[in-house]
C-alpha cells in the first residue's frame, strides 16, 4: 500500500487543528458588542416591517454615527423564547421589546436592566405617559422599561346593515349587557340544526384571560389589588363578585348559543380576511386599536359604527384597559448611552410616535405626542382616544401575569365546558395564583436578603 | 500509523465535539435539572427529588398523561392499518401506479405547520369537508362531530388528521412487500391458502420486522406528540388536547419552570423506554427475520 508523502499529513493535521478552534470558539465567549452599533429585538409581523424600518431610518439620520440593527425575536406575549435563552446565554440584544403586563415578571426574574439612573438623569418624568403605561413599566418602584405604545382595549364595533335587517335602531347600540344579550337574540340567526349562520357578539372572542379582564372591569370588578404593606406584590382577586358575574353572564350567553356551536362558528376563520365581522357573519365585536388597519383593507364598503363597551348599570362606562408594547434593556447588557437614546427616541420622539401612529396605526404611549392632536376628533381613533383617556386599569401588574393568565384561561374552559359554577372555578384561580405569587415573593426576599 | 489516528480524529473532532456539546452535555444537564428549581435565569438550585414528587400531584400532568396515551393508542395501530392498507393497494399491477405512490407520499412531505392550518378547515364542524362528506353519506346533523371544537371530539379530531401521514409508512410497507419472494405465495396457493390465509400466514410474517421498526418508531414519535396541538388548539378545548409534550413545553417556556420540565422530559423517557421495551420483548415471537 502506498503511503501518503509526510508533507501531505502534515498539512491534514494542521486543517483539522485549524479548524477545531473555529468549531468550538463561537460556544466559549459572547462576541462584545461592536461599538456605535445597537440591536434591537422586536416581535411583529412582517407586515409592520415597513415603519419599523423607516423609524431605524429615521433614527440613524438624526443620530449620525449610531446605527442600528433591528431584528425580530418571536413573543406571544406568554414566553420569549429566544430571548430568554439569549439572556441565559449572555448574548441577549442591547434593547428589546417586552410587553407591559410581561414586564413586572420578567423583572422579578431578573431579565432585565435597571433604568431607573438613565431614566433620572434624561429629564422625562412619570406624567410624560399615559398613566397605565407607566405603571406597567415599573416594578418596585424602579423603571425597567420606557413605554412605547398604549392599547386602548378595547372599542365596541357593530354592523349597521345586520342592525337594520333585525329591527334594531343602526344609531342606537346597546349601552348596557341587558340591552346587549336583547340584540343578541334578534342579530344572532341559526340554522334549523342549531348552527349558528349570524352571530351577535362572541364575549370570549380575545381569548378566555382577555375576555374576562375585558368584561370583569365593565362589569365593575377588578382582578388585582395593587401592593400594600401586607402584600408586597399585590393582591389576586380573581373572585370579585363583580368578575364573577361578568363570568357569569359569559356562563349564560354560554348555554344559551352552546359554546362548541360558537366555537365551531369562529373556528372557520383561517385568515384576518374571514374574520366574521369582516364577512358579514358577526354583528358586533371588540376591536383592538391595531385592527383598524384590517378593518380599512377588508370591509372597506362596510356600514359600521363603533363606540363604547356596553356595561350593567351598576358597571364601570366608559370601561377598559390599557396595554401595550415597552422597549427595555436585557440584564446581562449594560445601559448603553446609546441604547437608551434610542429607546427615548423611540418613545417620545416626534418622528418616532408620528410613524408609530399614522404607519403602524397603533396609539404612542407618550401622552404628549402631536399625533394625538391629529386623531382626537376622527370617528374611529377618536373612540380609542377616549378609552385611552378615561381608563385606569391594566391586566394586573404581578410577576405572576403568565401563569395568571394561563390559569383565568383554564378557569373559564371549566365553567364553558364543564358547567362549574364561576364563583367557584375562580376562587381556585385566586388560591392557585396567590400560592404562586407567595412563591415568588419569598424567591424575591431570599434574594434581596442576599444583597449586600 | 498513531499520527494518521491522531489525524482522522481531528477530522472528526467536529462531529465528536457537536454531539458532546448538543447531545451528550444537554442530556446529563438536563438530568441535572430535574433535580433543581431552575427558572431560566438564575442558577438551578438543588431541590431533590421535589419536582418528580410535584409531577406525581400534578393533576394537569396525569390528565397530560392520559391523553398522550389516548393518542398513542389509537392513532399509531390506525396508522398503521391504513399504512398497511395503502401499501397492498399500491403493490396491485394497476396503471399509473407512481402516480398514485406519489400521491399518497406527498401529505408526509407538507410541512406540519401548513397541515395544520389545512385541517383546521378540513375539521371545521359547520364548513369542514370532513363533515360535509358525513353528512354526504347519510350522517344527520345531530350525529355530526364537533371535531376540533369540542372537547370529547378534539382527541379524535387530532387522530383523524394524523392519518394524514400514513403516506410515509405505506411507502415502507410497499417496499417490503416487493420483498416477499413471490415463490412463498404460488406455494401457500398450491396448499389451497385463501387469500385471506395468505396475507395473514405470509404477507405479515414477511413484513413483521418493517411493522415492528414502524411500529416502535411511531410509538416514541407519538408520545412526543406536540406540533399539531400547539398549531391547532393549544392543548384545548378544556385541555382535551393537551399533550405531555406541549404541558412539558407550557411548563418550561411560559412558566419558567426548566427544572420541572426537564423532570418531566426524564419521565417521558422512561415511558418511552419502557413502551418499546415491552413492544420489543412482546413481539419476539411474532417477528421473523429472513435468515
Amino acid at each position: 500500500m502506498r503511503t501518503k508523502p509526510s508533507s501531505y499529513r502534515k498539512k491534514h493535521r494542521l486543517f483539522a487543528l485549524a479548524v477545531l478552534p473555529i468549531c468550538v470558539s463561537g460556544c466559549l465567549k459572547p462576541p462584545e458588542p461592536e461599538p456605535n452599533v445597537i440591536t434591537v429585538w422586536q416581535p411583529f409581523g412582517a407586515s409592520d416591517q415597513a415603519a419599523l424600518d423607516k423609524m431605524v431610518v429615521a433614527f440613524e439620520r438624526s443620530h449620525p454615527g449610531i446605527k442600528v440593527k433591528m431584528s425580530y425575536a418571536s413573543n406571544d406575549l406568554t414566553s420569549s423564547q429566544k430571548l430568554f435563552l439569549a439572556i441565559a446565554g449572555g448574548v441577549g440584544p442591547d434593547v428589546t421589546f417586552v410587553d407591559g403586563q410581561q414586564l413586572s415578571e420578567w423583572a422579578a426574574r431578573g431579565a432585565l436592566a435597571d433604568l431607573t439612573d438613565a431614566f433620572t438623569k434624561s429629564g422625562l418624568t412619570e406624567n410624560d405617559f399615559w398613566k397605565p403605561r407607566w405603571q406597567e413599566s415599573t416594578f418596585r418602584n424602579h423603571v425597567y422599561a420606557l413605554p412605547w405604545g398604549a392599547d386602548p382595549n378595547f372599542a365596541f364595533l357593530w354592523n349597521k346593515d345586520l342592525f337594520r335587517k333585525a329591527g334594531l335602531d343602526p344609531e342606537k347600540p346597546p349601552r348596557t349587557i341587558a340591552e346587549l344579550d336583547a340584540a343578541c337574540d334578534r342579530l344572532t340567526k341559526r340554522s334549523e340544526q342549531g348552527n349558528i349562520d349570524i352571530l351577535g357578539i362572541n364575549p370570549w372572542e380575545w381569548e378566555g384571560a382577555n375576555s374576562l379582564f375585558t368584561w370583569g372591569y365593565a362589569f365593575g370588578g377588578n382582578l388585582y389589588q395593587p401592593p400594600d404593606a401586607q402584600h408586597p406584590l399585590g393582591t389576586v382577586t380573581a373572585d370579585d363578585p363583580k368578575v364573577v358575574q361578568a363570568l357569569e353572564w359569559m356562563a349564560k350567553f354560554g348555554k344559551k348559543y352552546d359554546v362548541r356551536k360558537v366555537a365551531a362558528f369562529t373556528n372557520q376563520v383561517v385568515g384576518i380576511g374571514n374574520d366574521p365581522f369582516y364577512s358579514g357573519k358577526a354583528a358586533m365585536r371588540l376591536l383592538h386599536v391595531s385592527q383598524i388597519k384590517d378593518l380599512k383593507k377588508y370591509a372597506p364598503t362596510m356600514d359600521i359604527g363603533i363606540g363604547l363597551i356596553p356595561a350593567p348599570p351598576d358597571g364601570e362606562y366608559p370601561n377598559g384597559w390599557i396595554g401595550g408594547w415597552s422597549l427595555a434593556v436585557p440584564r446581562n447588557r449594560k445601559v448603553r448611552p446609546e441604547a437608551f437614546e434610542f429607546i427615548k427616541w423611540m418613545c417620545t420622539s416626534k418622528e418616532a410616535t408620528d410613524i408609530e401612529g399614522i404607519d403602524l396605526e397603533q396609539f404612542p404611549a407618550y401622552a404628549k405626542a402631536p399625533y394625538f392632536e391629529k386623531i382626537k376628533s376622527d370617528p374611529v381613533r377618536g373612540v380609542f382616544y377616549k378609552i385611552l383617556a378615561n381608563s385606569k386599569h391594566v391586566r394586573t401588574l404581578m410577576p405572576v401575569q403568565g401563569y395568571y393568565m394561563q390559569r383565568i384561561g383554564r378557569g373559564m374552559d371549566e365553567v364553558l365546558y364543564g358547567g362549574k359554577s364561576p364563583a367557584e372555578a375562580l376562587a381556585q384561580v385566586r388560591l392557585d395564583v396567590t400560592k404562586r405569587l407567595n412563591s415568588v415573593q419569598d424567591e424575591l426576599a431570599h434574594h434581596d436578603g442576599a444583597q449586600p | 500509523m498513531k499520527s494518521r489516528t491522531f489525524t482522522g480524529i481531528m477530522f472528526c473532532m467536529p462531529l465528536i465535539v457537536g454531539i458532546l456539546a448538543f447531545t451528550v452535555v444537554p442530556v446529563v444537564a438536563s438530568f441535572w435539572f430535574s433535580l433543581c428549581n431552575y427558572p431560566i435565569l438564575d442558577p438551578p438550585k438543588f431541590v431533590g427529588t421535589a419536582n418528580y414528587v410535584e409531577l406525581a400531584r400534578d393533576d394537569r400532568f396525569w390528565h397530560s398523561v392520559r391523553n398522550t396515551f389516548t393518542y398513542v393508542l389509537f392513532a399509531i395501530p390506525s396508522g398503521m392499518a391504513v399504512g398497511l392498507g395503502l401499501a397492498l393497494l399500491l403493490n396491485q399491477k394497476v396503471a399509473g401506479i407512481k402516480v398514485f405512490r406519489t400521491l399518497f407520499f406527498l401529505p408526509t412531505v407538507v410541512p406540519l405547520v401548513a397541515n395544520s392550518v389545512l385541517w383546521i378547515r378540513l375539521l371545521n364542524p359547520q364548513q369542514g369537508l370532513v363533515n360535509t362528506f358525513l353528512k354526504a353519506i347519510g350522517v344527520t346533523d345531530h350525529w355530526l362531530p364537533g371535531w376540533i371544537t369540542d372537547e370529547h371530539w378534539a382527541m379524535p379530531g387530532l387522530i383523524l388528521m394524523s392519518l394524514w401521514g400514513a403516506g410515509g409508512g405505506a411507502v415502507m410497507y410497499l417496499a417490503a412487500l416487493k420483498d416477499v419472494p413471490g415463490e412463498l405465495f404460488e406455494a401457500a396457493e398450491l396448499d389451497g391458502a385463501s387469500p385471506v390465509q395468505r396475507f395473514k400466514n405470509v404477507t405479515i410474517p414477511m413484513i413483521s420486522p418493517v411493522l415492528l421498526f414502524t411500529g416502535v418508531m411511531g410509538l416514541i414519535g407519538g408520545f412526543q406528540e406536540f406540533a399539531r396541538a400547539f398549531v391547532m388548539t393549544k392543548g384545548g378545548p378544556w385541555d382535551s388536547t393537551l399533550f405531555y409534550c406541549l404541558h412539558l413545553f407550557n411548563s418550561a417556556f411560559t412558566e419558567f419552570r426548566l427544572g420541572y420540565a426537564s423532570a418531566m422530559a426524564w419521565v417521558l423517557f422512561a415511558i418511552i423506554m419502557s413502551a418499546t421495551i415491552i413492544v420489543m420483548r412482546s413481539s419476539m415471537k411474532h417477528v421473523q427475520y429472513e435468515q
